[in-house]
């Protein structure tokens, strides 16, 4: 057990070292980019992220202190974001497509460490929700699927829905509709769940063919007694025989059913 | 707050889980039995390689016959592949866009189909489906292997969606493919490198340089020095020259197959409808198909027994004894050609000049039961008499393979209309569900063959079974299916199964069953499109005195949870999520049955509101 404790650090060392050849413009700051979230195992209630300038920090034997400061860690999110739209970043450019599934994944897997950082001391703060929905909006369904985790540890607010209806219910990747649809859950107030109506009604006739069927196949997870006469309405002008109805249909009949008793 | 990098190292362990769209494939991953074709053909570009285990490549052969060319193809066999795929890109670029907007104007959609003409030109040559013998099937594999399919969608990106059939079904490739195009379409406008929505080639360039090298490289093709240029470049080309045209017999050819219909992911379609005398009706108000749903208007044109009538309702229907004999779904189109001992493969829209005569709607499960000789019905247990493919939809992707002399109960069937009445059944192996090929009308002897229903993972019971009802409110109990009440029996309540009945295109369940003296049906959901059985009813396969599943709840501080497919934070997560102690909603919603308990620290868990099942590590329920 102690030569796997002692083999650990070698690892995050070889992260590190990838990380670093891996974006070459401010080489010092990306290897800290990795060694600037803490972690606990501490479960508890909500806590606030700490103050861009105040700062935690542990010695133990032979192990540098880390710290953890919000600002800093989203300026380094940025500086990656903006690699997007040049290519001077030191990414895998051997063809026009590795160069943008570089950024995408290096990108994705820094939310990710941030989200499971906030997850597992229960933070909520607004920049978190901030850095989640200006990632949500990036192109790349990794960078979204992220942004959605890091935003479900976050409370409720009228900018989180707006970026999940528009960046998620909006964008034609279907595999985050199941979890999209679930974050909706947060918003049950009326007028949260009239923009929710709106945007879902748009995406079942006019999105992606994959969104909009991914959305009819989950549909009995919003239709409900305030929404069924609208989704109704909106199942009777789609298309007879396409999947989209096929699912609607069924989902309206579920929900009738269900609450019927059969 | 107070850390250490060792547990940082630890974080970085666990935060690995993994992405539902993107992995780090290895050049040419899963490319088997590799050729090559030419670097200057249409429909034979490059490298290609087995469809399967993307696709059933018998399936794919069935659907897309008539745009497989072979490989080192001559220059009329690439003519003919041509003329067949024009027709078929022309109509689902315009089908697309007019889909996603309906107000794009005429000249909007003309600019994107020749955009998609000149994009499959640029990325494979027109190439997809090749073959180099009559018993094989491969598709075109670009950029070492990452690129799949005539738009050369790129494996490391699209993993997960290539996985399931994104590159290798032509229909469903179309679609994903053309999202991304269309989004980088959508967004040209905005972008200082074109001039107006309306300056059709610079947004047509604009967005091929995004689909190529991603959003951020929208504006590429104006940056002369880029790394990429020579790609917009070559796009440009191709643009202006349009070479394709010169192998294409005629540009006004309709589509030979229902590429529109396939786009969505169905595999049964009806041959696209061949221009009817008159225009269709309007699809106004459809309702669902009845027992006796309202005759067409009055006409004088007679019915032809060579054909499917599909009326404004979705019903396709058969001319028999002065009637139309009619299925609410195109799927079931085998069994009605079966009842009728026809060969029926094409479809016209219904319009109200035929003559006026009744329609009957007919039941799935009797017709397909009656007409389709050896198929198992819904609920019967079938032994595999030889290890089979299980795929996500018939024609799809691999999901595993299922040895032979495995006992699995039919959940659904699926019978082609290809004059061979080859069939799949639905069914549950392990934890993952999809279908099995069963064989053909003169072959599935060798494939299945009935089962005792004992020996079987049961999601339908059966008769002598035990059912628990689920449903929140409970379930009433009618005196025929849908019929006149009799009583509800609550949540909770045991009863045993005396029939089971299935009805209609979406395989209603019902359960015959006896409560405080009285027998009637209950309706316990429906298997089609989804299932929803396991949220009605649970089958009682425990002793009565048995104790019941433990019962807990999310306790962890989230907002909700993810139902994992696997016991591993590694796993891709799965659709189904429960609530947390964050979110409101009712307590009922929260009850989970803990199934079992890993010494990992993972429990397979139930949710009581909708039956679905999934991993949750234990430390984040807490008993109720």
């Amino acid at each position: 057990m102690k030569n796997k404790t002692l083999l650990l650090p070698l690892f995050i060392l070889a992260i590190g070292i990838s990380a670093y050849r891996s974006f070459d413009s401010n080489k010092d700051r990306e290897v800290q980019v990795d060694r600037a979230l803490p972690t606990s195992t501490s479960r508890g209630p909500a806590q606030t992220v700490p103050s861009s300038k105040s700062k935690v920090s542990k010695i133990q034997s032979k192990i540098k202190p880390v710290q953890f400061d919000l600002e800093d860690y989203h300026a380094r999110l940025l500086k990656i974001k903006s690699c997007y739209s040049h290519e001077n970043c030191r990414y895998d450019n051997s063809d026009p497509r590795a160069y943008e599934f570089a950024v995408g994944k290096d990108l994705a897997q820094k939310l990710n460490q941030l989200k499971s950082y906030v997850s597992k001391n229960s933070l909520e703060d607004p920049r978190l929700s901030q850095i989640a929905r200006e990632f949500m909006s990036l192109p790349d369904g990794r960078v979204k699927e992220a942004a959605l985790d890091l935003m479900a540890t976050q409370a409720p607010n009228p900018k989180n829905l707006d970026s999940v209806l528009r960046d998620i219910i909006g964008s034609f990747n279907e595999k985050l509709i199941p979890q999209a649809l679930m974050e909706l859950n947060k918003y049950p107030d009326p007028q949260s769940q009239k923009a929710i109506a709106n945007a879902i009604s748009e995406n079942l006739s006019t999105g992606s063919f994959r969104v909009r069927q991914k959305l009819a196949e989950h549909s009995m997870n919003y239709i409900n007694s305030s929404n069924y006469d609208h989704y109704n309405a909106i199942s009777k002008n789609l298309p007879v025989n396409s999947v989209v109805k096929t699912h609607l249909d069924a989902a309206l009949t579920e929900y009738r059913m269900k609450n019927s008793g059969g | 707050m107070k850390i250490t990098l060792f547990l940082f190292i630890l974080s970085l362990i666990l935060v690995h889980s993994s992405s539902g769209f993107a992995r780090n494939t290895p050049k040419y991953w899963n490319c088997n039995n590799k050729v090559f074709g030419s670097w200057s053909s249409f429909g034979n570009y490059a490298e290609a390689c087995d469809v399967d285990p993307f696709a059933d490549r018998n399936e794919m052969k069935r659907i897309y016959g008539s745009v497989i060319v072979p490989n080192k193809a001559s220059s009329s066999e690439v003519d003919r592949y041509m003329s067949e795929m024009y027709p078929i890109v022309r109509e689902v670029s315009k089908f697309y866009i007019q889909s996603r907007k309906p107000s794009a104007s005429a000249a909007e959609v003309k600019a994107f189909q020749d955009a998609i003409f000149a994009l499959v030109h640029q990325e494979s040559f027109w190439s997809h489906y090749r073959n180099t013998n009559s018993s094989n099937l491969k598709m075109i594999r670009g950029d070492v292997g990452h690129g799949h399919g005539i738009m050369q969608v790129d494996d490391r990106s699209h993993y997960v969606s290539l996985n399931a059939g994104a590159g290798a079904n032509l229909g469903i490739h179309f679609a994903y493919a053309l999202d991304i195009y269309y989004e980088a379409w959508q967004a040209a406008p905005s972008k200082s490198c074109v001039p107006s929505p309306t300056n059709w080639l610079s947004r047509t360039r604009a967005a091929y340089s995004a689909y190529n090298g991603g959003m951020g490289s929208i504006c590429r093709f104006t940056n002369s020095s880029s790394k990429w240029a020579k790609n917009d470049r070559n796009f440009l080309d191709k643009f202006n020259k349009r070479q394709w045209l010169n192998s294409v017999a005629n540009v006004n050819k309709p589509a030979s197959i229902n590429i529109a219909c396939l786009s969505q992911g169905k595999e049964s379609c009806p041959s696209s409808p061949a221009p009817t005398p008159n225009p269709p009706s309007e699809p106004s108000q459809p309702s669902p198909p009845t027992q006796q749903p309202a005759p067409p208007s009055s006409g004088e044109m007679e019915f032809s027994k060579n054909v499917f009538y599909q009326n404004s309702n979705g019903l396709f229907c058969a001319f028999e004894d002065n009637r139309l004999l009619c299925l609410p779904d195109y799927r079931d189109a085998a069994c009605l050609n079966g009842m009728l001992k026809r060969n029926i493969q094409k479809t016209v829209d219904f319009s109200s000049n035929y003559k006026t005569v009744p329609i009957e709607v007919l039941d799935r499960n009797r017709v397909c039961a009656d007409s389709i000789s050896g198929l198992a019905k819904i609920g019967d247990s079938v032994r595999l008499l030889k290890s089979i493919n299980l795929r996500k939809t018939p024609a799809g992707a691999l999901l595993t393979t299922v040895p032979d002399n495995r006992s699995l109960q039919v959940l659904d069937f699926e019978v082609k209309n290809d004059n061979s009445q080859t069939r799949y059944y639905k069914v549950t192996y392990g934890s993952k569900t999809g279908y099995i090929y069963a064989g053909s009308r003169t072959s599935q002897s060798d494939w299945t063959s009935k089962s005792a229903s004992d020996k079987v993972p049961k999601y339908i019971a059966d008769v002598g079974d035990s059912i628990i009802i689920k449903n929140e409110a409970g379930i009433n109990q009618r005196q025929t299916a849908g019929g006149a009440l009799i009583q509800r029996i609550p949540k909770e309540t045991r009863v045993e199964v005396w029939g089971v009945h299935l009805s209609g295109s979406s395989n209603s369940l019902y359960y015959y069953v006896d409560f405080r003296g009285a027998k009637g049906f209950i309706y316990a959901g429906q298997g089609h499109p989804s299932s929803t059985y396991a949220s009605w009813v649970e089958i009682d396969a425990r002793a009565p005195e048995s104790p019941t599943f433990s019962l807990a709840k999310v306790s962890d501080s989230v907002y909700y949870e993810n139902l994992m497919s696997c016991t591993s934070e590694a796993c891709v997560k799965s659709e189904d999520f429960v609530p947390g102690p964050k979110l409101e909603v009712p307590a009922s919603e929260r009850v989970l049955e803990v199934l079992q308990i890993t010494p990992s620290g993972w429990s397979q868990v139930r949710h009581q509101a909708s039956g679905k099942t999934g991993w949750i590590q234990s430390q984040k329920l807490e008993a109720i």
